[in-house]
């Protein structure tokens, strides 16, 4: 049984062997490379003509009563920076970026001890079923996994009733910046930890033993050795978790009851309730370019850094 | 820290500067380190040797602190290290892999150490200086290993520092060594000289384990021609005078390969009459094997001639001083 199995087995792969043969890319020359690259030129450039018509959209007037466009102009981005209306957008922007990175931060600095423990878990066992226990958010769905939160974050729910044991009335978590947090850190914290895991792995253990005989305490094996080691894995996790974060719709709407509102639920309002579609493309730009910037600066303002410091290191020496 | 300073003393009256007594290492049933009793003495290059799975490494991470132990003391200048971590032991380690920091420079990866231990700025630019000099950089790559080996035992003798080392090449161990320690099965067979564990092995396992011995096992007779160990098969192997075994107890017979005299006629009436089953040709020497009646496993010897073919009637001599006997089932 176990031969015949093996057996259309081989043939299977036998057979993939010999269509990839048959399809061989190789026979496409010096076009190849365009060819294999023809899937991710279709999907950005979908992309792209999104993005150059929210741009078009953005820098033309809009007449909401009329429900008609205007000429070209700059009404769309004013509307978001000078008052009446831009101090809304601004603190919606602010604090979509404040509780995204504290967020980040704290996903990370959770994920980074939790990536070691699953890492340095010696027996197989227990490792696959903390990995499997870590992918756990992500196996239900996420209005599902908001609204188990927003169960446990009422005033009547979990967190309602441990505050209530301690005497405060109406403690629970809903509405509040602390609420759509714990939320949110609930997804962004396997997810810090799956990043960082890689690098963490191709770690070779016998470094963390070497640098312990060399003198260097548990605190500074993690400063000197393991931080330095896992970096790209810690930028992946930073980077990603804190994109995800920006654009995160669902916590802010369900556990925030609308009271703490993020970019992407005013960004929605605008297209569902105004219906101004030039305003919203106007936003999302603008959302576009802040969030690339809150992860580009300080990337090359770090490259920056460890330039400088290698040159002194080197002066030093 | 309940410390014992009286400095523990081994056989050349020296304090030991690593010392373990009745140490015991286990996993499960299995004891990784069974009952070791070793002193290391300051400034001398140890090596424990051993098998694969015999221990060595674990007693070496045992001094390091990075695996604990589960029985007996282990002290490390005169100082019970049982609840010392093991960034402050003062000990450095080289891992076989050389676990050297992939991040950082080489200079950065020399001071390392000198950093853990807050060292000034200047001192520690000064002392990579002097590490960089030792090695003299330039120069490593063309080594061959042997010489690094030598290398490794100038620069024991230049810097004042004790080595325990660990292999499981009995050759590197006797190059490099002022004392070896042979283990096997977690247990610590025999320490002394490389050339003392050489001639004079305590047991069939470490006179087995260094070099081509033929161990044959018999009972120490004694007799006008002086003893011999008499295997059930009738064969007398004829061994040194030096008594370690009492006559009429188990011994075995440990005949080294290149003492062995190999000619196709009788040199003497204590000559051992054989045939030639294996010729091999190393080099060097040419390896043999001889089937002997009496004895069940093939004689093996080195000869430098080789001249003599499969096939051959032959007789084997050898000088009964070379030959050790130790008592049958020790080790």
């Amino acid at each position: 049984m176990a031969e015949r199995y093996s057996g259309l087995r081989w043939r299977l792969i036998d057979g993939l062997i010999g269509a990839g043969r048959i399809l061989r890319p190789g026979r496409l020359g010096r076009l190849q490379p365009y060819v294999l690259m023809l899937p991710a030129i279709l999907l950005v450039s979908v992309l792209a003509v999104g993005l150059i018509y929210l741009g078009w959209l953005s820098i033309h007037a809009y007449d909401s009563f009329l429900m008609q466009q205007g000429g070209i102009s700059a009404q769309q981005y004013l509307l978001l920076f000078e008052p009446p209306s831009g101090p809304f957008y601004q603190q919606t922007l602010l604090r979509t970026l404040l509780l995204s990175l504290t967020v980040t931060a704290g996903a990370v600095l959770l994920g980074l001890p939790l990536a070691y423990v699953i890492i340095r878990t010696p027996r197989r066992a227990l490792r696959v079923t903390l990995l499997v226990l870590l992918l756990v958010p992500f196996l239900m769905g996420e209005i599902v996994r908001t609204f188990a939160w927003y169960l446990i974050l009422a005033n009547r729910g979990m967190a309602g009733w441990v505050a209530g044991l301690f005497g405060i009335e109406d403690g629970g978590l809903l509405g509040t910046p602390l609420g759509v947090f714990i939320g949110m850190m609930q997804v962004s914290t396997p997810l810090a930890t799956l990043l960082i895991m890689p690098a963490m792995r191709r770690i070779d253990p016998n470094l963390e033993r070497a640098a312990a005989t060399l003198g260097a305490s548990p605190a500074r094996i993690w400063a000197n050795v393991v931080i330095p080691l896992t970096w790209p894995g810690i930028v992946a996790a930073i980077v990603v978790v804190l994109l995800l974060n920006i654009a995160e719709y669902d916590m802010p709407a369900i556990l925030g009851l609308g009271r703490l509102p993020f970019v992407a639920n005013v960004i929605g309002d605008i297209y569902r309730l105004q219906q101004n579609l030039y305003l919203g493309s106007a936003f999302s730009l603008l959302l576009l370019v802040v969030s690339t910037l809150v992860v580009v600066l300080p990337g090359l303002l770090f490259l920056g850094w460890l330039r400088l410091r290698r040159r002194q290191r080197r002066m030093a020496a | 820290m309940s410390a014992h300073p009286m400095p523990a003393s081994d056989a050349a009256g020296q304090p030991a500067i690593v010392r373990l007594a009745g140490v015991v290492k286990s996993y499960g049933s299995h004891n990784a380190i069974d009952h070791v009793d070793l002193e290391i003495r300051p400034r001398e290059l140890f090596t424990l040797l051993g098998p694969s799975g015999s221990g060595k490494s674990t007693i070496l991470r045992a001094i390091a602190g990075l695996t604990g132990i589960d029985g007996g003391t282990l002290t490390i200048e005169g100082r019970d290290v049982r609840d010392v971590p093991t960034h402050q032991r003062n000990i450095g380690m080289v891992f076989q892999s050389l676990a050297l920091f992939p991040h950082m420079s080489v200079f950065d990866n020399i001071a390392f150490p000198l950093r853990m231990r807050r060292e000034p700025q200047g001192g520690i630019g000064r002392r990579v200086a002097q590490a960089l000099d030792i090695v003299r950089l330039p120069n490593i790559a063309k080594r061959l290993r042997e010489e690094m080996q030598l290398e490794i035992v100038r620069l024991h003798r230049e810097i004042d520092v004790t080595i325990i080392n660990v292999t499981h090449d009995q050759v590197e161990a006797m190059i490099l060594s002022d004392r070896v320690g042979v283990m096997n099965d977690g247990k610590l067979m025999q320490v002394g000289s490389g050339e003392t564990l050489y001639r004079r092995p305590a047991s069939r396992f470490v006179a087995d384990f260094l070099g081509r011995a033929n161990v044959i096992d018999g009972v120490l007779t004694g007799g006008p021609d002086g003893p011999a160990v008499v295997t059930p098969g009738g064969a007398r192997i004829a061994v040194t005078p030096e008594r370690t075994v009492a006559e009429g107890r188990a011994a075995t017979a440990i005949l080294r390969a290149e003492d062995i005299g190999m000619a196709t006629a009788p040199a003497s009436p204590a000559s051992l009459a054989g045939e030639v089953a294996l010729r091999l040709f190393e080099g060097e020497t040419v390896y043999y094997e001889v089937t002997a009646p009496g004895i069940d496993r093939p004689v093996r010897l080195a000869s430098r001639t080789g001249e003599i073919p499969v096939g051959a009637k032959v007789w084997l001599t050898w000088p009964r001083d070379k030959v050790w006997a130790v008592e049958a089932g020790h080790g």
